[in-house]
């Protein structure tokens, strides 16, 4: 399968059909440590002309060991103090909702003309996000790029959790939320009366509760062999919980056969999800007739958008956590540096989108289209408009310099700057269509209340406690992977792994996969 | 029965019939009406069992029937009752002193809706809002629940007791009875007896409106103490200065109906309608030409207007009014429009100045308007009385030692109103007859509580040949009394409410009668299914003329004097609270003032030139005072306002009205000048304002003026409309429609189509409190509206166009357009919006999860969501509401459904007389109440209805069909007799 897939330089070595593992880190870790020898120098990588994507020298079992530490170790001040804050905007939140579930939307500031505001521009936002873990894991996967392998995991446990935020707004944003479960086409005794198989709003419910249990199972199945490490690194509850996560993994090379396999195959489920989950979301406001939503080019602008929202969400996080968790080595600079590189493309067709808008509006010579972003640019949201074109199209031209793009710091702060435009994109769609379109008579002003605003930092804290228990439950970075892709691996590992396989195939904690896609570039 | 057996035998195992019958029970498409045509003849069950009914009920009702003398409530079910079917009670709007025919529809014993008569020679068939809204007043839980003395209940024995006891100490030493001028025959009479029995008892008039003011100048300059009829419709030109007779002034319905007619372009001639005003009314934003003017202008234009057409006989004085402000040329427009019309033009003026109205009766009298467009023989008479200045005075002088209050509030609508709370603290008999314990009411001793208009025996008598009557319809609620029950009692007269109604009708309105049944009871029996009578009556006796009284009237004038160039007061009412008596009214509180779009609210009106001059910006609090009294209240800013006037609505600022109306606004009748002619109404107000500090948004249910040339509205002249019928509109484009994604929808039986004509159109806004009365829609009150939620179904749009002094006003009604192709359905993820096989857009509130999409997806907005759960838990308010149509609960999206529930109800008419839907069947409430008739409703596919006829109308044209949505409501160009050709802007 591998010699399929476009080369991109160096010499291929066709991996075995099931290379067998190597060595298992705690008790046979000195078969491929003896092979590699430690304290020799380090060899020189394989090409001179890419950087290592593990910058410092480790043997796997030390790979096994930094990753799990923080599932291991007892939690640092800095985590309480992160889950306290988390916690506490989570209950403003759910102290929001269940004030308005009881009460009404009319806790929102909606109003007669601008019937979602608050409610959608979350949901678009944080399924936007919700991009970045399934494009890394998937088509990044699919196209080779060895470099997701450290970021993969976290990327992935994001997503599930930011398309989590995002599913509590279709639902909360309801007139009447208990009945949500119309939405879904089952039969009933009301004659069977269905859905509307036309409404945008019911391809939404199947598109993100398609990418959400397909993202999910990546996911998951993505854990198997780490789930295995951890349980048996582990005793007493912990281990019989990991047991059961694990599915009674093996290490073997059937079971490394059989999950290459699933993954590869999940890989390419997941892949049209990617474009279609914000196609779908898109189609919310492309398939109806309020100028400034109904335009051919949202699929595509929703689609790169929300890759530039969710990569910049990634770093975001993926620079706290990798000092925070000490991985410095294994979330590079050079991680930090494709990821905007892609922002800065993605970035690029955002910025292409909004004067595609533009330019149509004045050359449809529709006098709605022409007036909605004429009221954009400088009407009553005018400032929410030109905070988005700085956020998203000004400002992360910043990156074009490698200076920028390789200093962890400006990268952060242009990240949540990115942030901060997308959520003003959606907003600006969403509010200042509406707020101005076809009768004058109707037209009018939005302001968000209390509620809808606790209800967005609620999400928030919802966000961030999944992600710190994650941090501090799972192994945050794939621990198979990053060992594939460890430039110790790649010197002499074939010898080497023979040996240790033959010597420790009985061993079932087997970590290091076999995956084919992890034959060396060299 | 074999055959029919067999037929349903047959139908029953048709595999395919079946199937959708077991299907769909619930979504029948018909209403079960009546039975099934091949039924009849035999003895089906359903006959035999009515016929079962009918027998029994005869049987154990025939031995006794004993005379009945009230309305009945609905256990003891009346013999007309049908349940679930309404039954209508031909009467008279209490509403106000406009007085004009109402049908009255209970369902179940409860009064639920008021709807023009269109018998009613007056009002012909239309009701305005304040009308419609009345009927919530029935309910109003502020009123008073029974008799009471200082505050605390007492039995009607007592307090007679006491009322008597204090007239006959009170009798020749001051005995008061103050009520308005229109109390109708049989109170009159009432009211005659106890006058009689009380020798120097004197009647007090108190009128907020210009009645008095006309009839005394018509006494003077006709000699005959009446408003005369008005006929517009006999009009070709119209002078109105001041006067919003569409809107507020006298009869707007009769009004609005007679100008209609007038104003027809199809006619292919408009009468032409000119306004002079200080703040645009609803009248002057319907006029072809409009000129701003200070209310001090009035009488200057009214006598140069005299001294120009050459009106005999004028007084000396006149020629010394100084020269009006406005313009020599538009003067001169003025003239020339009358006086080429001759016999065919009319003056109106809505001044209380006695003076203003002797000038306009003789410049009615020049153009020959008497007699032809104004008859003062068919006027309403009015009696004549002391005023309120004279009882204050009186008061003062400790000359009173009895004041009974009756339908009237001077303690709130009098500017000297607040004086009243120390004058009546000495009077020995204070009495108030008012359906609440309002201001004044809470000033007197005793208070008896009146029926409200629509419990109560009464009549009315808007012209000279008509008397309406008015029926009870409703057991009273309240332990209450008809008013001239108590001056019967109070008389020493024990006559029952309705006999005393009878026996006067009896003796006094049959033998008048013009061409009545040969019978009494036949007569009475025809007046109360047309709820008036129309009398051949002789022309009034004419008292002597007195042209002394205008000179008398111009006596110290300020016209005569140096003109000043102070600010000017201009205290106007609205559509909605009128005088203020229904303030506690939350349909008229949050009926949008037709020109500012204003609820719950009063505000100082200012233009954009004198709001620079006193730097304040809309919504900031601006303190005005005059003649040594302030209100401070918020700023609005609006074109048409002459630069130097500051104008302010009446009717708000009420304190006793009940929870919903007080607190909200100011009262400004403390800023007008006294009522009285008196060189003291002359005085210079001395008007001034200042920035009060502070700020109040005002809650307006459309904020933005313009209408951004987008040809929503479209309107033009008579000149070009005659040149091109098509002129202000587009060309159909022969017959070819846009692609559409979905297949085409086939219609196979009616199809409901809606017109509205916006040159008749006027704005009133009746139709949208039809429209709130017929389908249980929620008023939420002020704070909502600010944040524009407010639920009407059906909203009248109103655009600006034209420079900021003489702009042109555009009023375009928009409710649900019911589109073919609804932009709603398609996005509606649960199938709770969906299309009828008729073409309605129907709302399933059941389905509704709220999700809100339909109406962002809705181009004219017309959605609305129930953000809350609208309460309508109080037990009184709660019987207003209209059992055919559901009450909707939190998170459901709501709208107009074209009145379904009328449709359905005008089908099942239909069938069970066994034939197709006729055009008449059915009326929309808003069709109905539209005084206008702008409104047209009806089955597109019947050649023969109005509404397919409009059909091919050059003037038609529906809003935003670019998007290729075919709405069903289709609209009629505006067309005016006269100005500029449609500025949009």
């Amino acid at each position: 399968m591998a010699e399929h897939l476009p080369s991109r330089g160096g010499t291929r070595r066709p991996a075995p059909p099931a290379e067998p593992p190597q060595s298992p880190p705690h008790a046979g870790g000195s078969a491929s440590s003896a092979a590699s020898g430690h304290g020799v120098a380090h060899p020189s990588p394989l090409s001179e002309l890419r950087e290592p994507l593990v910058t410092e020298d480790r043997t796997l079992h030390k790979i096994t060991e930094e990753i799990c530490a923080p599932m291991e170790r007892s939690p640092g001040a800095l985590w309480g103090i992160g889950l306290l804050v988390a916690v506490a905007a989570l209950i403003l939140g759910i102290g929001c909702v269940t004030y308005q579930i009881a009460t009404g939307i009319g806790t929102w500031g909606l109003n007669k003309t601008v019937g979602w505001a608050f409610d959608i521009t979350n949901f678009v936002f944080w399924v936007g996000i919700g991009h970045a873990g399934t494009l890394i894991s998937a088509i990044l996967f699919l196209f080779r790029q060895k470099w997701r392998t450290s970021i993969n995991r976290a990327a992935e446990a994001m997503t599930l959790f930011a398309v989590l935020c995002a599913a509590l707004f279709p639902i909360i944003h309801m007139g009447r939320p208990w009945l949500g479960f119309w939405m879904f086409p089952y039969p009933n005794s009301r004659g069977s009366l269905w859905v509307n198989f036309r409404s945008p709003l019911l391809w939404d419910v199947f598109a993100i509760s398609t990418y959400f249990i397909v993202s999910a199972v990546f996911w998951f199945i993505g854990l198997l062999p780490d789930f295995a490490t951890v349980r048996d690194r582990s005793t007493g509850i912990r281990r019989r919980i990991f047991t059961i996560l694990s599915f009674g993994w093996t290490g073997s090379g059937r079971t490394w056969s059989r999950y290459e396999t699933v993954y590869g195959l999940l890989a390419g489920l997941a892949t049209p999800l990617v474009v279609s989950v914000h196609t779908i979301v898109s189609m919310d406001f492309a398939t109806s007739l309020v100028p400034g939503w109904h335009a051919t080019v949202f699929p595509p602008y929703f689609v790169a958008g929300a890759v530039f929202s969710g990569f910049a969400m990634v770093l975001t996080l993926m620079i706290v956590a990798r000092k925070v968790l000490k991985l410095e080595h294994l979330i590079t600079n050079r991680h930090l540096e494709n990821m905007t590189k892609i922002i800065l493309v993605t970035g690029g067709i955002v910025g292409l989108a909004y004067t595609t808008e533009l330019f149509i509006a004045w050359y449809s010579g529709n006098l709605y289209e022409r007036f909605v972003f004429k009221n954009r640019a400088f009407g009553p949201y005018a400032w929410a408009y030109w905070t988005m074109v700085t956020c998203n199209v000004g400002l992360p031209q910043l990156f074009w310099w490698k200076k920028v793009r390789t200093t962890p710091a400006l990268i952060f702060a242009l990240s949540i700057v990115i942030n901060i435009g997308m959520w003003f994109e959606r907003f600006v769609i969403i509010v200042t269509s509406l707020h101005r379109d076809f009768l004058p008579s109707s037209w009018a002003m939005y302001k968000p209340t209390f509620v809808e605003v606790g209800t967005f930092i609620g999400t928030f804290g919802l966000f961030f406690t999944l992600f710190l228990l994650f941090a501090r439950f799972l192994p945050a970075v794939s621990i198979g992977e990053v060992k594939a892709v460890n430039s110790f691996a790649k010197h002499k590992h074939a010898a080497g792994a023979r040996a240790a396989a033959h010597a420790t195939s009985s061993d079932p904690a087997f970590e290091e996969p076999a995956r084919e896609e992890k034959e060396v570039i060299a | 029965m074999s055959s029919s057996g067999n037929r349903r035998y047959v139908q029953e195992t048709d595999p395919t019939r079946r199937a959708i019958l077991s299907d769909r029970p619930e979504f029948a498409e018909e209403l079960p009406a009546g039975d099934r045509p091949e039924d009849a003849g035999l003895w089906s069950r359903r006959s035999f069992l009515s016929a079962l009914g009918l027998s029994a009920a005869a049987f154990a009702s025939a031995c006794s029937r004993s005379p009945v003398g009230h309305i009945l409530p609905f256990n003891d079910k009346p013999e007309e009752m049908t349940p679930g079917v309404p039954l209508h009670y031909a009467s008279s709007c209490g509403g106000c002193s406009a007085q004009c025919g109402a049908l009255v529809k209970t369902r179940d014993g409860r009064p639920i809706k008021l709807e023009g008569n269109d018998r009613h020679p007056l009002s012909r068939g239309g009701l305005c809002a304040v009308g419609q809204a009345s009927v919530l007043s029935l309910y109003d839980a502020a009123r008073a629940r029974g008799p009471s003395a200082g505050g605390q209940g007492i039995p009607w024995a007592k307090l007679d007791e006491e009322v008597k006891a204090g007239l006959q100490r009170a009798a020749g030493k001051g005995l008061f009875f103050v009520t308005p001028p229109d109390l109708g025959p049989t109170e009159e009479s009432a009211l005659a007896k106890l006058l009689l029995a009380f020798p120097g008892a004197k009647r007090v008039l108190h009128d907020t409106t210009c009645t008095t003011v006309i009839a005394a100048a018509n006494a003077t300059t006709h000699g005959v103490r009446a408003v005369p009829r008005y006929h517009l419709e006999k009009a070709e030109v119209l002078v109105s200065l001041g006067a919003d007779f569409l809107g507020t002034w006298l009869s707007p319905v009769a009004f609005t109906r007679q100008l209609a007619a007038v104003r027809d372009p199809r006619a292919r001639k408009m009468a032409r309608h000119f306004h002079v005003e200080a703040k645009l009314s609803l009248t002057g934003s319907n006029a072809d030409v409009r000129f701003t003017a200070r209310p001090s202008d009035t009488v200057p234009v009214l006598a140069a207007l005299a001294k120009a057409l050459g009106v005999p006989g004028l007084p000396a004085e006149v020629a010394k009014i100084h020269a009006p402000e406005l313009a020599v040329e538009k003067l001169q427009r003025l003239v020339d429009a009358l006086g080429g019309a001759k016999g065919k033009a009319i003056v109106l003026c809505g001044s209380h100045d006695p003076a203003a109205q002797m000038l306009v009766n003789r410049i009615n009298q020049a153009v020959g308007a008497y007699g032809n467009t104004v008859d003062l023989d068919d006027g309403a008479p009015v009696p004549e009385g002391l005023s309120m200045d004279d009882l204050l005075a009186a008061l003062a002088k400790k000359e009173a030692s009895a004041v009974v209050f009756r339908g009237v509030n001077p303690a709130y609508d009098h500017p000297r109103g607040a004086e009243l709370k120390d004058l009546l603290a000495g009077v020995d008999l204070t009495v108030a007859l008012s359906d609440r314990r309002d201001e004044t009411a809470s000033l007197t001793r005793l208070h008896a509580p009146v029926h409200d208009p629509l419990e109560a025996w009464g009549d009315t008598r808007p012209a000279r040949s008509v008397v309406g009557i008015r029926q009870p319809t409703v057991q009273p609620l309240f332990d209450t009394r008809s008013a001239f029950v108590s001056w019967l009692r109070w008389a020493g007269d024990d006559t029952g409410e309705d006999a005393f109604l009878r026996s006067r009708w009896d003796t006094e309105v049959f033998p008048r009668a013009k061409d009545p049944p040969n019978a009494v009871l036949a007569f009475w029996e025809q007046v109360l299914q047309d709820g008036f009578a129309t009398l051949s009556e002789e022309p009034p006796a004419k008292s002597e003329v007195r042209p002394e009284a205008l000179t008398a009237a111009l006596q110290g004038h300020p016209s005569l004097g140096a003109r000043g160039e102070g600010l000017e007061l201009a205290l106007y009412e609205k559509v909605s609270l009128r005088d203020g008596r229904l303030a506690n009214n939350a349909w008229l509180q949050e009926l949008p003032d037709p020109i500012s779009k204003v609820t719950w609210s009063n505000y100082a009106v200012l233009s954009e030139a004198l709001a620079k001059e006193l730097g304040v910006l809309e919504g900031d609090l601006l303190a005005v005072s005059a003649r040594a009294q302030t209100v401070t209240l918020p700023v609005l800013l609006e074109p048409g306002v002459h630069p130097r006037v500051i104008a302010i609505a009446l009717g708000y600022g009420r304190t006793a009205a009940g929870s919903v109306g007080d607190g909200h606004g100011v009262n400004a009748y403390v800023l007008a000048p006294p009522a009285s002619a008196g060189p003291e109404a002359h005085k210079d107000a001395g008007v001034t304002a200042a920035r009060a500090g502070g700020h109040k948004d005002l809650a307006k249910s459309q904020t933005e003026p313009s209408q951004h040339e987008r040809e929503i509205v479209r309107e033009t002249t008579l000149a070009a409309y005659l040149a091109d019928p098509f002129a202000g509109n587009e060309k159909p484009k022969d017959g070819k429609r846009h692609l559409s994604m979905w297949p085409e929808q086939p219609y196979p039986g009616p199809k409901w189509n809606m017109s509205i004509d916006l040159s008749a159109c006027t704005g009133c806004s009746a139709c949208v409190v039809a429209c709130q009365a017929e389908n249980n829609i929620p008023a939420v009150g002020e704070l909502e509206v600010l944040r524009r939620r407010d639920m009407a179904w059906m909203r009248i749009d109103r655009y600006f166009a034209g420079d900021a002094d003489e702009p042109t006003v555009l009023h375009q009604p928009v409710m649900c357009q019911h589109c073919d192709n609804a932009p709603c359905e398609t996005v509606c993820p649960v199938l709770a919006t969906v299309h009828s096989s008729e073409g309605l857009n129907q709302q399933v509130y059941n389905r509704c999860v709220g999700t809100r999409y339909c109406a962002n997806n809705c181009p004219p907005k017309v959605r609305r969501f129930n953000w809350f759960d609208y309460p309508h838990e109080d037990p009184l308010e709660r019987m207003v509401l209209n059992p055919d149509v559901v009450v909707r609960s939190r998170g459901v999206m709501e709208k107009c459904s074209f009145c379904v529930q009328r449709i359905q109800d005008g089908k099942a008419k239909a069938k069970s007389e066994g034939r197709p839907v006729r055009d008449g069947d059915l009326q929309t409430a808003c069709q109905q109440s539209c005084p206008a008739q702008a409104i047209v409703f009806g089955n597109a596919h019947d050649p023969e209805s109005r509404v397919a006829k409009i059909a091919s109308d050059e003037r038609r044209y529906r809003i935003l069909e670019e998007l290729n949505i075919e709405p069903s409501v289709s609209y009629l160009t505006r067309v005016r007799a006269e100005g500029t050709e449609g500025h949009h802007g």
